[in-house]
């Protein structure tokens, strides 16, 4: 049974991710199992300077999901080359950078720094919102996502994997986009703007009033998604959205994903990702898969 | 920190939202003022409660929460014999002083003091406690306080003790007792209290502060509080700061 999958070149021992956000620089998780078990870890989203985040309330739950605005808080990236990077390389799996900014040179800057160390790949996160282009997030219009994709690019001798939001009017036109800037892979979804209110005090529950919704909730949004991005690009897909268990992970695989993304699971189990690296072989098994690659794309649609 | 499936011994209402719940199995060992995050018993919540950490042996453990909301509900309906996980011990914990300590808690805050106001007493200090409550049919734990030291107990409304908050009753005390440090868990106003009192007094003191929690370990970054200009996570860097270092 073969469970190692290949993504713009690298080898990776399982499809096994950990989505950016909610697993640190993987210090945290290193203390309850062998981080180096996973395919991967996908760190958390970088800005050229550090970045505090938001003030307030961060996270409330929903059903079968939570909202978070922490506001990509992160020591920088400078920062985390010297103090996070070594230990992420030290762990035994493949260690993806996320790269985000506020204005189109920051991805330029980030992408050409990032290149310069010894991580595997490079994730461009534009579904933060704020930035240029009248207050849009550069991840919502496709002209903005071809735009950013292709200045992250410019400099960049890592593969480059857009991760798309999925709060967009056509994600297939946002998956065209980011192959046309030059995207080597793309990841999706990023989580859904969502809100919480409490009725008692009349007042939104999260500190910056929205946030995004992510867990088994989203799940058939994210399913959907990334189908449609298949059959849009050529590109490798690294699928996400609501992942618990080994099927979870086979089922975005069997959508078109290469790899996948386990993200809010972690945060409700701390050995969710390596759970569900256990469990993928006993449901390959099940399903009659060999190679987890062939599997990739074969839904019967 | 260990994840562990304990066994429901009892879970026993205290008053109209107070709970106590004791659960069996291995138990690791705890620093004063860690706490623990449980998973909440309804297949559709994702979140575990963080809870204090009231007892603990190497066979059991004891925590108090309220009843807030559906998730903490469904905690309240746990029986004896059913399975809960629980992620434990987590955060940093009360330093412990061995000469003289003032403990000052506020409702469900008093639930991590009390393995600090004994780890105290059995480091030799002189430990003095002032609890306080809503009103005499909320006050918790008297008899277990009492043996660690000297109690004060505190209502609001004046129907037990002290009539108004341990900080005050502290305060009072002030005159003839100085502490090394305080150690203090309750609601923000009774934190502001006491951070006022000692700083303005010069004792180092300790709050463990609350806030909404995701993973309890330090990754997800949503628990955070500014502490010395910074946000700091209350789950891994806390839930114990020098009273100089936040504002609760």
């Amino acid at each position: 049974m073969n469970t190692s999958v290949r993504l713009c070149g690298v080898e990776l021992k399982n499809p096994i991710l950990t989505a950016s956000g909610t697993f640190g620089f993987g210090r945290e998780y290193s203390e309850f199992y062998d981080v180096g078990r996973l395919g991967g870890i996908v760190g958390k989203g970088l800005t050229p300077l550090p970045r505090e985040g938001n003030d307030g309330v961060r996270v409330a739950e929903t059903p079968s999901g939570m909202l978070n605005c922490v506001g990509l808080q992160n020591p920088g990236v400078e920062a985390f080359i010297r103090d996070e990077l070594p230990f992420m390389r030290s762990l035994g799996c493949a260690v993806i950078a996320n790269a985000a900014g506020s204005v189109l040179s920051d991805y330029q800057r980030m992408a050409e720094r990032l290149s310069d160390t010894d991580v595997d790949m490079i994730e461009l996160n534009i579904s933060c919102p704020n930035v240029k282009s009248g207050g849009m997030a550069f991840g919502v219009l496709p002209e903005t996502v071809e735009q950013v994709t292709a200045a992250a690019k410019k400099h960049c001798k890592k593969p480059l994997m857009v991760k798309l939001s999925p709060n967009v009017a056509n994600i297939a036109d946002n998956a065209r986009a980011a192959e046309a800037g030059g995207a080597d892979a793309i990841s999706l979804i990023n989580t859904l703007t969502g809100m919480a209110v409490d009725l008692k005090t009349r007042r939104p529950i999260l500190g910056n009033v929205t946030g995004g919704l992510s867990g088994p909730c989203v799940k058939p949004v994210a399913l959907a998604m990334v189908r449609k991005a298949y059959k849009a690009v050529k590109l490798p897909i690294v699928g996400m959205g609501g992942i618990m268990t080994a099927e979870d992970a086979l089922e975005f695989i069997l959508c078109g994903a290469t790899a996948v993304q386990v993200g809010t699971a972690n945060i409700s189990d701390p050995l969710a990702a390596v759970k569900i690296v256990e469990g993928l072989s006993g449901a390959m098994k099940k399903y009659g898969i060999n190679d987890i690659s062939e599997l990739t794309g074969a839904l019967v649609d | 920190m260990e994840d562990r499936t304990l066994i429901v011994a009892a879970n026993e209402m205290l008053c109209e939202d107070a709970y106590l719940l004791e659960a069996e199995g291995e138990i690791p060992d705890f620093a004063p003022g860690q706490f623990a995050m449980l998973r909440v018993p309804l297949a559709d919540r994702l979140l575990r409660r963080p809870l204090g950490i009231v007892k603990a042996d190497k066979n059991a453990v004891t925590f108090l929460y309220q009843v807030k909301g559906e998730g903490t509900r469904a905690l309240s309906r746990l029986r004896y014999g059913d399975r809960i996980d629980v992620l434990l011990p987590l955060g940093n914990g009360f330093p412990v002083f061995g000469k003289k300590v003032a403990i000052v808690g506020g409702g469900f805050g008093v639930a991590p003091l009390l393995s600090a106001a004994r780890a105290c007493a059995d480091k030799g200090a002189e430990v003095r406690i002032y609890n306080g409550f809503a009103s005499a049919e909320r006050e918790f734990f008297s008899g277990l306080f009492s043996a660690a030291g000297k109690l004060t107990v505190c209502t609001d409304d004046g129907s037990a003790g002290f009539h108004g908050f341990p900080s005050a009753a502290l305060e009072a005390d002030l005159a003839e007792f100085t502490p090394e440090a305080i150690l203090c868990c309750g609601p923000s106003p009774l934190m502001r209290a006491v951070k006022r009192l000692g700083e303005s007094r010069g004792i180092t003191t300790y709050l463990s502060l609350e806030q909404r929690m995701g993973c309890g370990v330090g990754a997800c970054l949503t628990c955070t509080c500014k502490a010395g200009g910074h946000n700091k996570r209350v789950c891994k860097d806390g839930p114990v700061f020098l009273s100089t270092e936040v504002e609760p």
